[in-house]
């Protein structure tokens, strides 16, 4: 079936080289939407996104209007009130938002400007993940240019409206990408989750009323104060409407990024755009929500790419980047791949997060290196369900899930055939793809060996 | 060897502190500037930084050591860091990692003699659809191969 | 206003912003934790204190404006949440025993465990540990761990402190420590995920007054007390409570004797005084009057006698002395010696000149949490004034010297519970004087040199009585081990003392009798007995103020 034909929103100047400059942003009619929404009431602007059906990008498809909503009126908590942007794209298969960023970061600019009027926020700060130094080196030089401009600073375009707005550059650390993780990295702290409630609507960054929102979100907000709520539901699925960009990686010819409406089939992304599977091999499986996402067999390819569409194939959007893995790969490999990456990010401060993500790593590491055990599979799924809803932050869940959508039959039927590959690598014990030799080695039992010097 | 921030750095830093409702908030920033004066963060810098911000030293250490971005001290003149989490490395990012241990001749985390090449595995740098990923310093190298490692260390030596 | 709820079915109270943990300890609850601390901010970071909490069903909905009345929202579902931080709310519902909650204890206990070195049988932790009780009570009989552990650093953080970071569990109660109470943030954690550890910034080590706290708060053996390590198990120690005397702030101690030596205090919980902190010059100065050098014999005119001669012939020396007496007390003393030697020397001479000997100030320290290191380092200046009047302790001992000096005092009877400090020059040239002094002492100094009649007393853990911290708190002290040799406590002797005056008394009072009749005697002790006193103490009766209890 062919696609709808259709007209990017968010990358429309992206996509285009040299649209970094301000120039070249007004040139197109930009801060149109800013002047438009510095006119409105706050109260209508929150509206407006409410009625448009904007669900966050960032992950957890929380609605935008909604969350805005959320934060307190000044006379119950007086104070100021931040807008932090979060920019630490980071999940594993993610790449979207640093193409806003680099290629058009005054679209970014100019949804803080509405935003922060919206939630009545006179200061903004856009963290940016510290591995990004083009994207932090092209937004500081746009925010230059629109205090420059007059689309910063103490008239917003020409009204008094204030705003500031600071690029800070985060460090190498996934979980800042998680909301309240963000705040105390921003506030110069280890990155440790805080336990909501308080949610940061109420409670954020510095102890006042915080709105976090994702880059992508943010992008969405001019067009649809330009164009209105109706608009913006018309396109995609009304009940979760919207441009979306698309991440597609892993085992395709041409990976990459596409922006089209929410609700994209996964079949047109990896086949219409990214040019079906590479060496035409045969898929075996689809990350389709960044790797904290539940694992999909080739027979769901037809799946809409959307919040609710995919809930039903109990997997979930996140933050749109899918992963396609071909028949060369091996089951376990990828998801020791996985567990290492979640293990080497856990932040550390939940015991079950900080230990769980370790062993379930080590787990894979010797089901692969061919160390394999019979109680392997029942441990880890026991594992798993110690780990999720355990904890201060969804890291944890994060990590369980894509094992137990490989592992837990029971809950995932589909998946068979993920499990039986796992069940071979322990009944054999090695990789029957081949990917590592055998090499595992039991360790030595080491109970109670400690150094036995102090060290001064 | 003791360390303290340019004037123009400090300068900088004073004004970035004046962006935060708190002091620390600039923790991360100001790491940033040492990183970018001395090419490292050693502990020198953490004191400096604890005293310019009014915080403790091991409150620095502690943040610092939670952030694997930064350039720990003895790092060389180029940090390579070859992405290895999954969508690299579906796309061969072992193999991209294995020719530039072979061609620099070390380990994971490990330097050069000459101190040109510090070389790391690390994780998802977000450019999974370019994928396999370098970055060298705070370059992206994207789309690489493993028979382009040699032409790629070849610029980097070349001071290109 | 009091919030009403249940946990396990039972009716409980808390007030307003109280999360579900303390109030579940409070009621008697049992409840595992590992990085709650009372004293400390909230961290949530163990999750052992998940429990079951169904929070309070929503009030009805209203009808609306057409009259219609909208659907019920669905009743809240259970969530486990851990009990630290769930703030407490009327209505709400707390189970803290279904199989959700002990399966997610049980995989937290598990997860502590999976990189610890369960070194229990070198630890000296072992025996009050938290990971040791909780893992009785809530860990899997085996072990599932194939995997290589992860081995962390050992090393000294501080002169008194050692890591040992296999151990530790990242509770961050350290942290919280010298971030919130001593203030002097030394120790952060360090790394990230599983190889997370607490540590100390290179050539800043964990060197604060307050450092040994930090052992107190470690829930396991990742910190170890320099002084403590390796010199006994825990479960081999006799516990007594009673009191620092190092200044006057009075902390409460738990002092932990093995084979009548002690061999560690610990502060004691009191909210009312030191929270639940101690300072380490307080901890350790159990150390620094070695037995070996105590007086333990007593003497007449420098010859060995037995402690009944001395009494006697003290007796009849003082006895003989008429007018010319004066006596001088410690601040180290109890407020029942004191009493007792006021008695006396008023029996003896009633306008006898009183003075006290007491110790040199040192700095007074406040810290950011609010425990303070009193500069009085005497822990009974506060019952001195009241039993011997705050003109004899400002005086501290001039006016007795003074005395001597003018030739008005021939007889002198010092008792003294501590180190004595140097005589003054003044006190010192008076000495040479004195025809009699008669001395109850505990160490040698200059001035037991000096004694006629020198009787060994005892230290304050070797005997019953009260202190009144620089607060006006009375606060009981008890004997924690027993004295060497001859010596006895200066209430006992001055007892003895008394007997002999005709028509002499019988028996020797405990320290509650004594106490009891200081209390008929004395105002500020009106109608006290140890009994209200108790573990943590009560203030001073004030003019106004009734006596919480009477007799």
């Amino acid at each position: 079936m062919p696609l709808p034909p259709y007209e990017p929103v968010l990358l429309r100047h992206a996509n285009q080289p040299g649209m970094h400059t301000l120039e070249a942003y007004l040139s197109h009619g930009g801060y149109g939407a800013a002047r438009k929404a510095l006119a409105m009431k706050p109260a209508e602007l929150i509206q407006l996104v409410k009625d448009s059906g904007l669900r966050g990008r960032g992950g957890a498809g929380f609605p935008t209007g909604l969350k805005w909503s959320f934060v307190p009126p000044p006379d119950r908590v007086p104070g100021p009130r931040y807008l932090c942007v979060n920019a630490d794209e980071s999940e594993p298969g993610t790449f979207k938002d640093r193409y806003i960023m680099e290629g058009d970061p005054h679209l970014l600019l100019e949804g803080i400007v509405i935003t922060c009027r919206a939630i009545g926020a006179n200061v903004a700060y856009i963290y940016i993940r510290g591995e990004f130094a083009l994207g932090a080196k092209i937004l500081e030089r746009a925010v230059e240019e629109a205090y420059r401009h007059g689309a910063l600073g103490q008239s917003v375009l020409g009204t008094d409206f204030r705003l500031d707005v600071t690029v800070h550059r985060g460090a190498g650390a996934y979980i800042c990408g998680e909301e309240t993780s963000l705040l105390t990295s921003l506030e110069g702290n280890r990155g440790y989750p805080r336990i909501k409630p308080p949610f940061p609507a109420v409670v954020g960054a510095f102890g006042q009323p915080t709105i976090i929102n994702n880059v992508e979100t943010l992008a969405n907000v001019p067009p649809i104060v330009e164009r209105g709520a109706a608009w913006f539901k018309s396109i995609g699925p009304a009940d979760d409407p919207g441009p979306k960009i698309y991440c597609v990686s892993g085992h395709v010819k041409k990976p990459g990024y596409v922006e089209h409406a929410m609700g994209l089939p996964l079949r047109a992304l990896i086949h219409d755009f990214a040019g079906g599977i590479l060496d035409d091999r045969p898929l075996k499986a689809i990350i389709p929500g960044g790797s904290s996402s539940q694992w999909l067999t080739p027979d769901k390819i037809d799946t809409p790419l959307g919040f609710e569409s995919l809930k039903k194939v109990r997997t979930m959007f996140g933050s749109a980047g899918t992963i396609v893995m071909n028949d060369s790969v091996c089951v376990v490999d990828a998801l020791w791949n996985i567990l290492r990456f979640y293990a080497h990010e856990s932040c550390g401060q939940c015991t079950p997060c900080r230990e769980g993500s370790g062993w379930l790593a080590k787990i894979f590491e010797r089901i692969e290196l061919g160390g394999g055990r019979e109680d392997d599979i029942a441990n880890v799924l026991d594992i798993c369900d110690n780990m999720r809803g355990k904890t201060i932050c969804v890291f944890s869940d994060a990590t369980a899930m894509p094992v137990q959508s490989v592992l837990d039959v029971k809950n995932y039927p589909d998946n068979g055939a993920f499990r039986a590959e796992v069940e071979e690598h322990i009944r054999r014990k090695c990789c029957p793809m081949g990917k590592h030799k055998p090499t595992h080695v039991a360790p030595v039992r080491q109970h109670g060996r400690i150094s036995p010097r102090l060290v001064v | 060897m003791s360390f303290s921030f340019t004037p123009e750095r400090r300068a900088k830093l004073d004004a970035l502190i004046l962006r935060y409702p708190k002091k620390q908030a600039a923790l991360l920033p100001a790491l940033r500037l040492a990183e970018e004066q001395a090419g490292c963060i050693d502990f020198d810098a953490m004191v400096h930084i604890a005293e310019i911000l009014d915080v403790s030293p091991a409150r620095v250490l502690g943040v610092f050591s939670f952030y694997t971005h930064y350039r720990r001290p003895g790092t060389g003149k180029y940090l390579v860091q070859v992405c290895s989490t999954l969508p690299c490395a579906l796309r061969g990012s072992d193999a991209v990692y294995d020719a530039l241990s072979s061609e620099l001749g070390i380990g994971r985390d490990e330097t050069t003699k000459d101190g040109m090449f510090t070389l790391k595995k690390v994780e998802c740098l977000a450019s999974c659809g370019t994928a396999v990923c370098l970055q060298v310093n705070d370059d992206y190298i994207e789309n690489v191969r493993p028979e382009q490692v040699p032409e790629i260390l070849r610029k980097l030596r070349g001071g290109a | 206003m009091p919030i009403t709820f249940t946990i396990d079915g039972r009716q409980v109270t808390g007030e307003r912003g109280e999360t579900v943990l303390p109030v579940a300890i409070r009621n008697g609850f049992e409840v595992p934790y590992f990085c709650y601390h009372p004293g400390l901010s909230l961290s949530g970071n163990c999750r052992m204190c998940l429990v079951r909490v169904t929070p309070p069903p929503p009030p009805p909905p209203k009808p609306a404006p057409d009259g219609s009345v909208p659907p019920a929202p669905p009743p809240p579902r259970p969530m486990l949440v851990i009990g630290c931080m769930t703030q407490i709310a009327d209505g709400m519902v707390v189970e803290t025993g279904t199989p959700d909650v002990l399966k997610a204890r049980q995989g937290v206990m598990e997860f502590e465990l999976i990189n610890h070195p369960l070194d229990c049988p070198t630890c000296d932790q072992a025996g009050e540990c938290y990971l040791q009780n909780h893992s009785y009570d809530h860990g899997r009989s085996h072990g599932r761990f194939y995997e290589e552990r992860h081995m962390k650093h050992t090393k000294a953080l501080g002169p008194n402190i050692s890591l040992w970071g296999s151990r530790c569990i990242v509770c961050t109660r350290c942290v919280r420590f010298t971030d919130e109470i001593s203030g002097t943030g030394e120790i952060c954690v360090v790394n990230r995920g599983d190889h997370s550890v607490v540590d100390v910034f290179p050539g800043r080590p964990l060197d604060n007054p307050l450092s040994m706290c930090t052992e107190d708060v470690c829930p396991v053996g990742a910190l170890i007390s320099e002084d403590f390590k390796f010199q006994a198990r825990v479960w081999f120690t006799k516990t007594e409570k009673t009191l620092c005397a190092s200044c006057s702030a009075g902390c409460n101690v738990d002092a932990d004797t093995v084979r009548e030596g002690i061999v560690r205090l610990k502060p004691r919980e009191n909210t009312d005084v030191n929270d639940w902190w101690m300072c380490d010059g307080g901890r350790l100065s159990y150390k620094s009057q070695p037995a070996a050098a105590r007086l333990i014999q007593a003497r007449v005119d420098g010859k060995p006698a037995t402690r009944a001669e001395a009494v006697r012939e003290a007796w009849s020396r003082l006895s003989a002395a008429g007018g010319g007496i004066a006596g001088l007390a410690s601040l180290w003393n109890t407020n029942e010696e004191l009493f007792l030697f006021r008695r006396l020397l008023r029996i003896l001479s009633p306008d006898a000149d009183l003075g006290v000997l007491e110790q040199a100030p040192g700095p007074r320290q406040q810290f950011k949490g609010g425990f303070v290191i009193q500069a009085d380092r005497n822990p009974n200046r506060g019952g001195a004034r009241e039993i011997l009047g705050g003109s004899a302790v400002e005086a501290g001992a001039s006016a007795v010297a003074r005395a001597v000096a003018l030739g008005k005092v021939s007889t002198l009877l010092v008792i003294n519970a501590a180190p004595a400090p140097a005589p003054s020059p003044e006190l010192d040239a008076a000495l040479e004087k004195v025809r009699t002094l008669v001395m109850i002492d505990v160490l040698p100094s200059p001035l037991s040199k000096r004694a006629h009649i020198l009787l060994p007393g005892t230290m304050h853990w070797e005997q019953d009585g009260t202190f009144v911290n620089a607060d006006g708190r009375v606060q009981r002290i008890r004997p924690v081990v027993t004295a060497p040799g001859d010596a006895l406590p200066a209430m006992d002797i001055l007892q003895e003392l008394f007997n002999q005056h005709p028509p002499g008394g019988s028996g020797l009072l405990s320290g509650d009798g004594v106490f009891r009749q200081l209390g008929a005697d004395v105002a500020a002790f009106r109608e006290m007995t140890y009994r209200e006193v108790g573990d943590r103490g009560i203030p001073l009766r004030t003019a106004a103020a009734e006596p919480a209890v009477r007799s």
